[in-house]
């Protein structure tokens, strides 16, 4: 089961430390500081989950015998780019603002969607890799993961269906990776 | 006030015909297996004091990027990725279009969690978060970029992309991710403008032939829980030489980058430092002189941005730079920025930033041509862009 509330909140203290110690021996230290505290005083938003997601895979797709965490971001961050069997991987994302997108960037990605955008862009411009395909509604995505043979994306989770992945397409029949999420 | 609107108006019907080719999407259009992306943006500049970028003082509209580039994937490890790209930015660049980037990619390595390969052909250096992104208004943290990439007339060339081969290899585990790069660069002939304008020459005293020789750039980074920390160690080296009958000169520069950024969900800090150390010799028969020069520089800033919708983002930043640590009164220079940017759809972004600038270096001295340049300048900073 992935964690909804990932435990990973409690590193601010430590930046501040981080940031404030390089910053002593830099002349501008007193005016850095200052900004620093102006920009951290401001109010934070709580972070929250809104209904629970599953990755959702095409069933032609031959995976890695053990799906982790570090694969799964190798994949949505676009570093890997084909299946053990060669298959190109082609990822379908829900809108930025969409709140299935930001659920299923801090469940299984432990990650913000703008830090996900900008690692995209970095992959688009510098030709390192395709950025994903981005599709309007659930609805749309589920279909597109259906038929593309290679395509990773994720849907909200149905009643009676808690698993973290879901295999779809029209011949359901796999090995049975282990998920580490 | 001069607007160079051939060039623009070219690229911008390039783009557009592109765009016609497909129906609206978010992101890269696909092209007969090419998946191709494109921007274009334009900027406006009003400056008191000091021109930036055309003659800003009147204000400028001298200040735009366009590009397009695709990649295709010839199998699952071999693909062919390219860039071409146009930039008008003053006296400083003049819009002509030239090859960006244009590799094949070998990905000779692939498991479920890690990757390997090498790129042939000419490639983007990595230096700090944003050196390999530069000249696109969508990935810089702001409009103008903090004085560590060295924005200066004839060094962003030689710094931002070389000839040469290239290896990369990450890594990613449960909770970090981390990235390997290294460019060799080849030996390549360099305008003798861009040799003359780093030496600080005047009007053709550098007529010869000049070379960049062995460029070398590796960055060691990592990301941390997702990206919520990351962190970069950056290196880059190489050989300026001269050869005229009149002179002879040597450069040896390296630089060391430390960057380091912290992403929360509404905040995010990027504070980067870079070590320049440069070593010369000048030899010049003609004129009886002889001599040899060291010298160290840095520069440090301090972004922090505020997403106040995930449209509308607010930064400010504290950026500062030694240009020799042993004349630190004469030779320092800080920058405060104050900015927003809104991005309305994701095709489109508009930002706006003012800028305090104390100092000469980051005032382009080839838009203020016979004039004493002043010690303070403020800028007003607008850009729109589009892209596909």
């Amino acid at each position: 089961m992935p964690s909804r509330l990932p435990n990973t909140y409690g590193t601010f203290s430590m930046g501040e430390a981080g940031l404030s110690k390089a910053g002593c021996n830099h002349p501008s230290s007193l005016l850095a500081s200052l900004i620093f505290w102006l920009v951290a005083t401001f109010p934070l938003a709580a972070e929250e989950a809104t209904g629970a997601v599953q990755v959702i895979v095409n069933d032609a797709v031959e995976l890695p015998p053990s799906l982790s965490s570090g694969t799964l971001r190798s994949v949505f961050f676009g570093r890997m780019q084909s299946w053990p069997d060669g298959t190109p991987v082609t990822v379908f994302v829900l809108p930025e603002s969409h709140p299935a997108h930001k659920t299923f960037c801090i469940t299984f990605l432990k990650t913000f969607p703008y830090v996900l955008r900008k690692q995209w862009d970095q992959l688009t411009f510098t030709g390192s890799g395709n950025a994903p395909t981005v599709v309007a509604t659930t609805y749309q995505l589920y279909d597109k993961v259906r038929s593309t043979p290679g395509a990773i994306g994720y849907a909200n989770q149905l009643p009676g269906n808690d698993s973290p992945v879901k295999f779809v397409g029209s011949n359901t029949q796999l090995t049975d990776p282990k998920f580490r999420f | 006030m001069t607007i160079r609107y051939p060039q623009l108006a070219c690229t911008v019907a390039a783009l557009l015909m592109l765009l016609v080719s497909g129906a609206p999407a978010l992101h890269a259009k696909d092209l007969n297996g090419i998946n191709l992306h494109g921007f274009v943006s334009q900027g406006y500049l009003y400056s008191k004091e000091n021109n930036f970028y055309g003659e800003s003082t009147d204000g400028s509209w001298d200040f735009y990027e366009a590009g397009v580039g695709g990649i295709y994937r010839v199998d699952p490890k071999l693909s062919i990725a390219g860039q071409l790209y146009a930039r008008d930015a003053g006296r400083g660049d003049d819009g002509s279009i030239r090859t960006d980037y244009f590799y094949a990619d070998y990905r000779f390595f692939q498991s479920a969690q890690s990757g390997a390969g090498f790129r042939a052909g000419r490639v983007r250096n990595p230096y700090g978060f944003y050196n390999s992104t530069r000249d696109i208004f969508f990935t810089r943290p702001s409009i103008l970029l903090p004085q560590l990439y060295y924005e200066g007339y004839g060094i962003r060339e030689l710094f931002f992309s070389s000839d040469g081969l290239q290896l990369y290899n990450y890594w990613d585990s449960d909770q970090q991710s981390t990235h390997f790069i290294a460019t060799f660069g080849r030996t390549d002939d360099i305008d003798s403008n861009t040799f003359e304008n780093i030496f600080g020459g005047q009007g053709g005293l550098f007529s010869g032939q000049a070379e960049l020789r062995r460029p070398f750039a590796a960055q060691l980074s990592t990301d941390l829980m997702g990206g919520r920390w990351r962190a970069a160690m950056s290196y880059y080296d190489a050989t300026l030489t001269f050869d005229s009958p009149q002179a002879i000169a040597e450069l040896d520069a390296n630089i060391i980058a430390l960057s380091l950024q912290h992403n929360r969900e509404k905040i995010s800090y990027t504070l980067e430092y870079s070590l320049l150390s440069t070593n010369g010799l000048f030899a010049s028969p003609a004129f009886g002189a002889a001599g040899n020069f060291a010298s160290k520089g840095e520069s440090a800033y301090l972004q922090a941005d505020y997403q106040q919708t995930s449209a509308l983002t607010w930064y400010m930043r504290i950026d500062h730079q030694l240009g020799d640590r042993n004349r630190p009164n004469e030779t320092d220079s800080t920058v405060l920025t104050l900015g927003g940017r809104w991005a309305p759809a994701p095709n489109w972004l508009l930002a706006a930033e003012v800028h305090g600038v104390r100092g000469s270096a980051p005032v382009p001295n080839i838009d203020n041509p016979n004039r004493q340049i002043s010690e303070r300048s403020e800028l007003f900073v607008m850009m729109a862009g589009y892209r596909f």
